[in-house]
């Protein structure tokens, strides 16, 4: 009797969340409680509804009078927002409020979060014209196969000239996936070289001949000196990224499951973790690490390389070169530093070294074309860019010559109201540049890039949808192994034949027969 | 079994007087519990729709609800690597450890923590032992940098010499020590806060019972044994089966802060959630993470039920429900 009571109260309790539920379900559409989840295939179809009416409107009457607009862009940013950002956009706001009757909103959304932040704006349809995203681990090709991207070649062609001149027609096409453009890339060097950065007091405390360095078998010598004279510093530093992370001659092809050696082989994709190069460079770093040259947390530690070399625990790291560089380094450690290009490796032009930081035009935007033509001005107007990267003259900035410009008195880089992070500047080469660094960085850099030597794959880009799977347990796998053995830690005589037995299981095999199929295809759509 | 005589009297006698509620008797009540009730609902049923994300290829562009259908295929990668068996051992292995040590050690602290009848004492060692659940996972793992660390660490340098052992451990690369060291780091953070539940229980229980024991002759340990237990099993019971609808579940920051994700020690290190955060963090994929959760929910959801039933077996009273 008092059991079938029980089970029958346990029943009505049940019964009654069901019809909570069902109730909730099916006025949840327009609760507002709901919202977030309910709302978005309403949403997305008004707002796509709106744009096709909005995009017929303004071909019309785009060379005659635009509607006023809104525009919404959301970017990342390293640390607290900016005071003065509002001033800024004000600003901004007078510019294109001129050229293109538009009115821009920013969002500053903190790197911790801006993912699972693009995540909840794209799924509830939330306001958003314009919105960054990064072309490394995979995160821009994914956005723009969940569809959280529009393709813009349409727009590229009537709005975007300007845009596509400035960034390269060549190194534009580096942003097609599966034969659309779904973001136009930020400019920056193109092409890298891996080479070491050393501090200048140190070199020339013990008069270390940089000349003699020209491979990475070169640097013993000058480690040996390092360590035995400097106690308390390590002579390399391993961070959060280690050397090998950097010593590349290969096309890593985005998420360097598979890779291409020498930038061509035929288009041929090898497993790089097989390759005899790559157990010899294990070798080499654990050579280095039982030598102590390297920190002995170097699987473990949360550090940058830059940071430890800031904070004098280092005397070198190794990293990917370009020209502009050296001098980002510096700022960021508040060292002199001193930098050797190993010349058995080229500098080369791939995919993921043009696709770093992103562009695109959010797939709920009502006005795509408006959005094209003020991420158009983005790349090509002068005053607009330099209020992006520098923002207002006389208050966060003053000018030293033409091109030159300096911290107005008192004010220095950590000071200023107004800073914007180098991976999210559109066009930092026609925009000013800083006293005290090269001020012919921009024409240097863009010479780079016309020289670079370019992949034999650049402009191919991996989509993984069909083998999530094998993608999932193989970042396991190399997050266990991939650190500790890199990093020189653990002896790779017994680990590495482990590691790459445990890739295979997880399915890398798999992984690479994809990616060659792909590229077989690409290669053939652009023959 | 009526050592709670207010609570068990309180429930059955109001059935027998009328057997409608009182509703304007309760009125107050009642309303006092609107707001409660559309909290649960809006906090804990309403994303409940989120389920279908994990049988969903999620488009943005067509919406969540009107993307495409996908079946189990984002449950698959929980189970297509041969790290499957690593993950769920690890997981549940773990959570039962700490389950049992932790009720055992959190119930012997509410005992010593009875037995001190100073009541200036007894505020102090409860703050002190609680203050680990105050801090932050993340913390925590720097306090454990600062016994581990192989340069610096408290261990290496003072502890280990001290033993006569003159070679460095390399702690964030020997997956052998983890099991013990997560184990007491779980302790350490979670007995303090554990035993205040326990330490509740012991207050409420009447000190004629003790009194009549003591006059029968029962010892200290006698009276523990046939008073004091016999009143806590339920409330034991009750948090046992609470945390065992978790056992799928790993608390992230240990298993994340605690190792400092260290790959090597992913052997004894590595459960369900370092997993699919691990996993996942790169591609980003809604479906998968979400069919990771739904798992979880359903494997704890049966556990749960499962156990309560063999509770209710033995002995109908301790049941949960």
């Amino acid at each position: 009797m008092r059991r079938t009571l029980r089970i029958g109260r346990l029943l009505m309790a049940l019964l009654l969340i069901m019809t909570l539920i069902t109730a909730c379900g099916s006025g949840g559409g327009s609760g507002n409680a709901s919202g977030s989840n309910a709302n978005p295939a309403p949403n997305s179809q008004s707002s796509s509804g709106g744009s096709n009416s909005g995009s017929s409107d303004s071909t019309d009457t785009a060379e005659k009078q635009l509607e006023p607009y809104e525009l919404t862009m959301a970017f990342p940013i390293f640390g607290a927002t900016p005071p003065d950002m509002q001033l800024v956009v004000d600003e901004i706001n007078k510019i294109t409020q001129a050229e293109i009757n538009t009115t821009i909103t920013v969002l500053p959304i903190s790197i911790g979060s801006y993912y699972q932040q693009m995540n909840l704006m794209s799924s509830s349809g939330e306001k958003l014209d314009l919105m960054f995203t990064f072309g490394n681990s995979g995160l821009y090709s994914s956005d723009a196969m969940s569809g959280k991207l529009l393709p813009i070649d349409d727009l590229l062609d009537r709005y975007g000239q300007g845009l596509v001149e400035a960034v390269g027609a060549e190194y534009m096409e580096s942003a097609r996936i599966g034969g659309k453009i779904y973001g136009v890339p930020t400019l920056h060097s193109f092409a890298q070289q891996p080479g070491i950065l050393m501090r200048k007091d140190i070199v020339d405390k013990y008069n270390i001949d940089i000349s003699s360095i020209k491979t990475i078998h070169d640097l013993d010598p000058v480690f040996r000196t390092v360590k035995d004279h400097e106690p308390g510093m390590v002579p390399i530093a391993f961070g959060l990224s280690n050397a090998m992370t950097f010593l590349r001659n290969y096309d890593k092809l985005g998420d360097g499951y598979g890779v291409l050696p020498g930038f061509d082989n035929g288009l041929k994709i090898v497993n790089w973790f097989e390759t005899e190069e790559y157990a010899e460079l294990l070798n080499v770093m654990h050579e280095w690490f039982k030598a102590g040259y390297v920190n002995k947390d170097a699987a473990t530690t949360q550090a940058t390389t830059s940071d430890l070399l800031k904070a004098d625990a280092t005397f070198s790291y190794i990293t990917m070169l370009k020209p502009e560089l050296k001098a980002q380094e510096e700022r960021m450690t508040g060292k002199e530093l001193v930098e050797v290009y190993f010349s058995d490796y080229e500098p080369y032009a791939t995919t993921t070294d043009v696709v770093v930081g992103v562009w695109g035009i959010a797939q709920q935007s009502e006005d795509p074309e408006r959005v094209m033509m003020f991420l158009n001005m983005m790349y090509t107007n002068k005053e607009l860019v330099n209020l992006l990267i520098w923002g207002i003259e006389g208050k966060h900035y003053v000018k030293v010559s033409d091109n030159v410009i300096r911290y107005p008195d008192g004010i220095d880089s950590s000071t200023v109201g107004y800073t914007m992070n180098s991976l999210t500047t559109s066009n930092p080469f026609i925009a000013y540049t800083l006293e005290g660094e090269d001020p012919n960085i921009s024409q240097t850099i863009q010479k780079w890039n016309q020289a670079a030597r370019k992949s034999a794959a650049l402009g191919f880009t991996f989509t993984a949808n069909e083998v999530q799977n094998e993608m999932t347990a193989i970042s396991n796998v190399l997050q266990q192994y991939q650190r500790v053995l890199e990093s020189g830690s653990a002896d790779p005589k017994e680990l590495l034949p482990e590691f790459n037995a445990q890739l295979k299981a997880a399915g890398i095999d798999r992984v690479i027969e994809q990616k060659q199929a792909q590229l077989d295809a690409w290669a053939a759509a652009n023959k | 079994m009526s050592q709670l005589p207010s609570e068990s009297a309180a429930l059955p006698a109001p059935k027998k007087r009328k057997r409608k509620y009182d509703y304007r008797r309760y009125h107050p009540l009642l309303i006092m519990m609107i707001p409660g009730l559309i909290y649960l609902l809006i906090n804990n049923y309403l994303p409940m729709f989120g389920i279908v994300i994990a049988f969903k290829e999620v488009n943005f562009a067509k919406g969540i609800f009107a993307s495409d259908w996908v079946g189990f295929k984002n449950f698959e990668f929980l189970f297509a690597s041969n790290n499957a068996y690593i993950i769920t051992r690890n997981t549940i292995l773990y959570n039962l450890v700490f389950l049992v040590l932790g009720t055992v050690f959190s119930f012997i602290v509410a005992l010593m923590l009875n037995e001190v009848k100073n009541k200036f004492l007894l505020r102090s060692y409860q703050a002190i032992i609680s203050m680990p659940h105050l801090i932050s996972w993340v913390i925590v793992s720097y306090l454990v940098f600062a016994f581990l660390s192989v340069d610096n660490g408290f261990i290496n340098r003072a502890i280990l010499p001290m033993l006569g052992v003159e070679e460095d451990i390399y702690w964030y690369t020997e997956p052998k020590y983890w099991p013990y060291i997560l184990t007491l780091v779980d302790l350490w953070k979670r007995v303090g806060y554990g035993s205040i539940v326990y330490f509740a229980a012991l207050l409420g229980i009447n000190d004629e019972y003790y009194e009549a024991a003591k006059l029968d002759g029962a010892s200290r340990l006698q009276q523990i044994w046939y008073i004091t237990l016999p009143i806590v099993v339920p409330v034991i019971i009750m948090m046992a089966m609470l945390q065992l609808g978790r056992i799928f579940y790993s608390d992230f920051g240990l298993f994340y802060q605690v190792t400092l994700n260290s790959g090597i020690l992913f052997s004894t290190t590595a459960t369900i959630d370092t997993y699919v955060f691990n996993g996942l963090t790169g591609s980003g994929n809604l479906g998968m993470s979400t069919a990771a959760g739904v798992y979880q929910s359903i494997v704890g959801f049966i556990l749960v039920l499962t156990v309560n039933y063999l509770v209710r077996r033995k002995d109908r009273e301790n049941a949960l429900f």
